[in-house]
């Protein structure tokens, strides 16, 4: 599974959604995350990479879109 | 240099990177809106300042409970669990918590019971070539609480370890929903080994004249196994592990006289700075420590970390150096909120660290220290140690 869609299905089950109807481009504010629930996802994604993340980075990323960017320029 | 205790090597060791922050700029807000204060005259002034309020947890897990259970059919209790812990009480209810707290402790026979602790450790690991220094601590430790708090046999170290750290961590940053959920269980979990047992029972006599219910009572005990434990064992943990990779100074502990020894301690609890950060809520706002205004009813994360090793107050910040002419450190907070238990804190090392340094000052550092991933409890994991 492509990496923007596991993002979407695991922000979307944190907010009761459809992963389809997670925009990649809206910020985690804008979509009502919680920060505790950025939190997870942030380190469920650190478990399924096997790669220490930065949950202070991806917080300021803050999209799906911004944090696949950064970890393709990272890998 | 922006605070990030994500940083590179920060869990190893975060000191670099907090003189590195300290030195950028003292005061940072963070992503998350608060207010990192590092440099030590500012962290002892916000410490002592009675205008500044504690930080809500109880309330703050109240207002997460719905997002940390969501989709889970545990019963939310960290909120209530943590409702009479005094660090996060204000006013007449903290004097009152903190002065029943007290005076319960003011009843234990702490020196037999320091007595006795540390013979039974020394007997069972002194015999051992090789062993994790940490073990070592958390088994003294463990005796002294389980003495203080008459906690009943059938408990054991491994879930005090597990317990105190639970609570311990539910004070952290960046905690994940499942964490908070193993957090909770731990929590429900260990209120039968409190409920109607001695401890619980002086509070409730002692505390007759406050409405308490089994939820305070069990929160004040919780609360006070976490503190006694959790920070005990990290202060020794940390300090002894700093002494030992310096085998000279296990030799010179050894022989040191007590009035020195006053000054090692002192040093030791500079150094280890259990807890590392601490929080304010400001009721006013404040000027002139940035370029604007920090607005009233912001948080201010006080690192006790940096303040400890801030070189306009410690010269050779890094440096084991007791004999320093000013040690006025903030390793147990300042102003109302001090330590309730900084006199046990003290009396443990009083009493364990000259007997310790003759059991293990021919034992040697054989592996790299392994830290905890925790923000603001520094916490030595493991320090293997041998017989040369």
């Amino acid at each position: 599974m492509n990496l923007t869609l596991w993002l979407q299905e695991k922000i979307g089950e944190e907010l009761n959604l459809p992963a389809h109807e997670i925009p990649v481009d809206r910020t985690f504010e804008e979509l009502g995350l919680d920060s505790i629930s950025l939190v997870s996802v942030t380190f469920d994604l650190e478990e399924k990479l096997g790669v220490s993340l930065d949950p202070v980075q991806i917080a300021e990323q803050n999209t799906i879109q911004k944090i696949v960017e950064g970890l393709a320029e990272n890998s | 240099m922006k605070w990030n205790p994500f940083s590179v090597g920060y869990f190893d060791d975060p000191y670099p990177h907090l003189s590195q922050c300290r030195q950028h700029s003292p005061i940072q807000e963070t992503p998350h809106g608060v207010f990192l204060v590092l440099d030590y005259g500012r962290v002892q002034k916000a410490l002592r300042n009675p205008g500044y309020l504690v930080s809500d947890l109880p309330g703050f897990l109240k207002s997460k409970e719905p997002v940390i259970f969501n989709s889970s059919n545990d019963c939310p209790y960290l909120s209530r669990m943590t409702s009479k812990w005094p660090m996060y009480l204000h006013g007449d209810e903290h004097k009152q918590i903190r002065s029943l707290m007290g005076k319960v402790f003011s009843l234990m026979p702490i020196q037999s019971i320091l007595e006795e602790s540390i013979h039974i450790t020394l007997e069972e690991y002194t015999s051992r070539n090789t062993f994790n220094l940490v073990d070592f601590g958390n088994f003294f430790i463990f005796q002294i609480i389980k003495r203080m708090f008459r906690l009943p046999d059938k408990i054991t170290l491994d879930q005090v370890v597990s317990y105190s750290n639970a609570l311990s961590r539910s004070q952290d940053l960046y905690v994940t929903k499942k964490a908070y959920r193993e957090i909770n269980t731990q929590m429900v979990n260990g209120i039968s080994w409190f409920r109607d047992y001695p401890y619980w029972n002086e509070l409730k006599e002692i505390g007759a004249s406050i409405s308490l219910s089994e939820d305070d009572l069990y929160s004040m005990c919780g609360v006070s196994l976490m503190a006694a434990f959790e920070t005990s064992k990290d202060n020794l943990n940390n300090g002894i592990g700093l002494l030992m990779l310096h085998p000279e100074r296990m030799e010179q502990l050894k022989n040191i006289p007590k009035a020195e020894l006053e000054n090692w301690i002192e040093e030791i609890f500079r150094l280890s700075t259990p807890l590392q950060y601490t929080q304010r809520i400001t009721q006013d706002p404040i000027q002139g420590w940035l370029p604007k205004d920090i607005p009233s009813g912001s948080t201010l994360m006080l690192s006790l970390a940096s303040a400890n090793r801030d070189p306009d107050f410690f010269p050779n910040p890094n440096e084991f150096w007791p004999e320093r002419p000013f040690n006025d450190h903030l390793a147990f907070g300042a102003g109302s909120h001090f330590c309730l238990g900084s006199w046990i804190a003290r009396q443990e090392l009083r009493q364990a660290l000259q007997p310790i340094a003759h059991a293990l000052f021919s034992y040697r550092v054989k592996s790299k220290p392994v830290w905890a991933k925790q923000i603001f409890l520094r916490s030595l994991h493991e320090l293997t140690i041998s017989k040369d």
